[in-house]
């Protein structure tokens, strides 16, 4: 098996970059939402990022990707039973890669949830919880490819768990509850079919892509494509230092984000954006502050100022506008209308 | 070395094969076998028959000896594509007994998807998964190459854009006639090259016609790109060449975009000399080759001299070239007949009607002994309750036969227990809108209102749209099934009116839509908006009776077909035309004189709720 695309060798996609490197940094964003053209690198993206993640801790053979600080309770390997084991027989904690975990859209309720172990029920007659994809993700990234097509009750489970942070199984006589707190990643083709409102507001982040219009840059795509091609191995070799770099900057940008104050400025930046726009509830707010602090964090600065709002907005609150059938401008040209207009005002006034 | 090919100069195994339709279908098996899974695969356009035996049993013979050939249909099941645990098995046995699935059986081998047609977005969504990562849904490895076999009878019906954007190589099967696959008989051996194509040097300014080559066509997708310089260099390779040519290049657009080898092809691999004067070069980068192509062009011997591969094409005329093709290609998405809809409709009603209750998806409404379809699972706690009763029974005759260790508990194939699924089948409104004389711009306003409004509503229930207008000499399929509102605005701008009715076409190409809809599972509502007199003929030409004739005689056959249809009579005065049609189609029929869009969508809104 061939080690994923190297992350700094996509070439162009930086809106793309950035968002998944935001959401890397403050995983309390809400994920990203991509949306684009087949063949626009989507996918690669998310696959590579999961390569350079910085690696997390959990115990040795842990199913929920437990926290080892904070385990949950019906962990086999760290939870309460465990714990009130003999100290020595807990398994070691060790360093794994952060998990990005794939929800094909065929996923079984079960499958995506966790269900009885049907392989002890039948053979033991015991009653085990055999954890899903939730529990897999936790801690991680959950990727939906085509989530426009994703069928409704999963959708409805996913927005769920991604509202409470804990995925609760009621089924076939199961009673479990455990954390899966992840960054729902998701990408489709508009073409194909619009995204339901509740789910699209649950993304923290929006963007499209499309295919780079340039030619050179085109030629340079299949360029480096093809060489990865001829040469996995060596190809990710040659681009492990600047990889290495990206994942040095996340782990340290994630550290500085804890300590990060917020200029009030910035606060009323936002809160004027989203008034402007008419943007519904306060999500929008918060995720267009968090952002604009983890692009902050990124660039090494200690504080965000309101060019760091004004670079996150349109991202932030593009899927957040009432839809308007009768405008023909995209939301993301509405979002920069009403940016300049705004940051214009507090640019005078102050 | 091994030959294969009755070329005595040991050239293009397209021209040693000469240069038809067949021959090219050969060689895209070969580059097939070459690229293997670092092509994704093959989309090949074809009905069940005997060319398409011939070539599948071609692409087998050059398949390395022991390489999985795995076959599915399109309806296959998530779980089959993935495996899992085999419970019959398990149960005789006493311990876990898996099966894999059929994603990791196919690995590094043929993964073979027939009526591709009818792959529903949850397979397809997996194959794509699979053919990007390499591994199936359960981490087993499954690097395979697939080969859809797309059965689609028009150029509607296909396969998925997710899986047809990821295989390299397009092969129309469709227009090759049994008379021209003659030299199937004789016996084709594994492809082979000296030369790993990976290697094959494609010099910079060919490399940039490529990709611009690839521009030039609709769609924007980079893997088209990454395609053709793939095929590209395993054609070259194939030919035994260190670097790729522009007659590579070309073989490879043909291949990668499904285009039939045109006469000027054919007369280039024919003649090599000739292909200088039909190609402009652009500046090299390096003189002397230039310089020796642009003296003396004709004098040049192809097939030894290695700064050969270094002439360089203009990539504006590799583009011309495709773009010329493609258009020629443009010509024959043959319609589908009524008649022959008709029989395949009824078919299709009976699944879409079983799909509702039958569901592997869905909301659950209860247990059954019976599985609705073979592929379902059984639930484990129904299955465990319904063998409950029975342990102590179980265990005495279990113990008494002395069938083995004592199990803790015994469960047998009877007891399995099944969940009920019930999904909502999709609906499809089918506008079909009269879009001639002074009312076409209000008329039309309404429609485009009225569907943007339901689109706006649709993403709740999954429900899709589609416009037919008619107006001058036919009816025009305006807005194809989508539930999209990006995609109904970009087609619904700019819309024209006037000129007077054909009505009759507009019906039929709506019962054409709807028998079409009907084939996906899909329910069809026709909302027809119509004064119900048609002028025009089906056609094209201007005869009110016999235009009222076929008019009739088609609302009789959509009768037939029992499709839902609504009739908005948009008469300024209400007459009887639009009421009769209505009776004899056994549509609802609607007074709308000032139809407003709101309104419009209210209604039909409450009718897909119904459908």
């Amino acid at each position: 098996m061939s080690p994923p695309f190297p992350f700094s060798a996509i070439v162009g996609q930086d809106e793309l970059k950035d968002a998944l490197l935001l959401a890397a940094v403050d995983p309390s964003l809400g994920g990203v939402l991509v949306f684009g053209d087949r063949g626009t690198g989507k996918s690669t993206a998310v696959r590579a990022l999961a390569a350079l993640l910085p690696d997390i801790k959990a115990r040795e053979g842990c199913a929920f990707n437990c926290d080892p600080a904070r385990p949950s309770d019906i962990c086999p390997t760290c939870g309460d039973a465990a714990r009130k084991g003999a100290k020595a027989n807990r398994p070691a904690i060790v360093k794994r890669r952060t998990p990005v975990v794939d929800l094909p859209l065929g996923a079984t309720e079960d499958r995506v949830c966790g269900t009885l172990d049907l392989e002890k029920a039948l053979t033991t007659g015991e009653k085990a919880f055999e954890p899903g994809l939730l529990a897999r993700a936790h801690r991680g990234f959950l990727y939906i490819d085509e989530v426009n097509l994703l069928e409704d009750h999963l959708v409805d489970l996913l927005l769920d768990v991604a509202a409470s942070g804990t995925n609760v199984v009621e089924r076939e006589g199961l009673s479990v509850r455990h954390p899966a707190r992840f960054v729902l990643v998701g990408s489709g083709n508009p073409e194909e079919g619009e995204l339901r409102p509740q789910l699209l507001d649950r993304f923290g982040l929006s963007l499209d892509v499309s295919a780079p219009r340039d030619i050179q840059q085109r030629v340079e795509v299949i360029r480096r494509r093809e060489a990865y091609d001829k040469n996995p191995d060596g190809f990710v070799a040659d681009w492990a230092a600047r990889d290495a770099k990206i994942t040095a900057r996340i782990r340290k940008s994630a550290a500085m984000l804890a300590r990060m104050e917020t200029p009030t400025p910035v606060f009323e930046l936002a809160a004027t954006l989203c008034l402007r726009l008419g943007v519904d509830g306060l999500r929008g707010e918060l995720t267009l502050i968090r952002a604009a602090r983890a692009r902050a964090a990124l660039a090494g600065k200690r504080e965000p100022g309101t060019a760091d709002v004004v670079a996150v907005a349109p991202m932030a609150l593009r899927h957040r506008l009432r839809r308007d059938p009768l405008d023909e401008a995209g939301s993301a040209a509405r979002v920069e209308r009403a940016v300049d207009e705004v940051s214009f005002g507090v640019a005078g006034h102050a | 070395m091994p030959e294969p090919l009755p070329d005595p100069s040991g050239r293009a195994p397209a021209s040693g094969r000469g240069t038809g339709r067949w021959a090219d279908a050969l060689l895209a098996a070969e580059v097939l076998t070459v690229g293997g899974a670092a092509l994704g695969g093959i989309h090949v356009r074809a009905r069940c028959g005997p060319v398409l035996d011939r070539w599948l049993a071609a692409l087998k013979r050059m398949q390395p000896p022991g390489a999985a050939v795995q076959r599915v249909a399109a309806t296959v099941t998530a779980d089959a594509l993935d495996g899992g645990l085999d419970l019959s098995q398990t149960l005789t046995l006493g311990r876990p007994v898996r099966n894999a699935g059929v994603l990791a059986r196919a690995d590094g081998g043929l993964l073979v998807l027939a009526m591709a047609e009818r792959t529903q977005a949850t397979v397809s969504g997996i194959l794509a998964g699979t053919l990007d990562t390499g591994k199936s849904g359960c981490g087993a490895p499954a690097c395979f190459t697939l080969v859809a076999l797309d059965e689609g009878a028009d150029a509607d019906e296909g396969l998925p854009e997710a899986i047809a954007d990821r295989l390299c190589l397009r092969l129309p099967l469709e227009t090759v006639s049994l008379g021209e696959t003659d030299d199937a008989d004789t016996p084709i051996e594994r492809p082979h090259s000296d030369i790993d194509w990976r290697k094959v040097v494609v010099p910079e300014a060919l490399l940039d016609a490529l990709v611009g080559a690839a521009d030039a066509t609709a769609t924007r997708s980079m893997r088209r790109a990454l395609a053709l310089v793939r095929v590209t260099r395993i054609v070259a390779a194939l030919e035994d060449s260190a670097q790729a040519e522009p007659r590579h290049a070309a073989t490879a657009l043909r291949l990668v975009f499904g285009l039939a080898p045109s006469a000027e092809d054919v007369h280039d691999d024919a003649t090599e000399t000739e292909e200088p004067s039909c190609e402009e070069r652009s500046d090299a980068s390096d003189p002397p080759p230039q310089d020796a192509a642009a003296d003396a062009p004709d004098s040049r011997d192809t097939d030894t001299d290695p700064p050969e591969g270094e002439r360089e094409i203009d990539p504006a005329a590799l583009q011309d070239m495709l773009i010329a093709v493609l258009a020629a290609q443009k010509l024959d998405p043959s319609l589908l007949a009524i008649g022959a809809g008709e029989r395949k409709a009824g078919g299709g009603a009976g699944k879409s009607g079983a799909e509702q209750n039958g569901s592997q998806r869905g909301r659950t409404i209860g247990v059954t002994s019976r599985p609705a379809n073979a592929a379902l699972r059984p639930n484990v706690a129904a299955t465990l309750r319904a063998a409950a009763p029975w342990q102590h029974l179980r265990r005495r005759a279990h113990a008494a036969t002395g069938g083995g260790p004592s199990r803790p508990i015994h469960v047998t194939p009877s007891d399995f227990r099944y969940l009920r699924r019930r999904h909502r089948t999709e609906t499809t409104a089918i506008f079909a809108v009269d879009a001639s004389g002074s009312t076409a711009f209000d008329r039309l306003g309404e429609a485009k209102g009225a569907i943007e409004l339901l689109l706006a509503d649709c993403y709740v229930r999954r429900d899709q749209i589609a416009l037919i207008a008619f107006r001058g000499r036919e009816a025009e399929l305006l807005l194809e099934p989508t539930r999209s509102l990006v995609r109904a605005k970009r087609s619904l701008t700019g819309l024209p009116g006037g000129g007077p009715t054909p009505l009759a076409d507009g019906m039929r190409r709506s019962l054409e839509l709807a028998v079409q809809i009907r084939r996906k599972g899909q329910t069809p509502l026709i909302v027809l908006f119509t004064d119900g007199r048609g002028n025009i003929t089906l056609d094209g030409s201007a005869d009110r009776v016999v235009a009222q004739d076929e008019a009739v005689r088609l609302a009789r056959q959509g009768a037939a077909l029992g499709v839902k249809t609504l009739v908005i009579d948009i008469g300024r005065r209400s007459r009887d035309g639009a009421r009769t049609l209505a009776e004899t189609m056994n549509a609802d029929y609607r007074v709308l004189p000032r139809a407003d869009a709101a309104a419009v969508s209210t209604l039909v809104s409450t009718y897909m709720r119904g459908a």
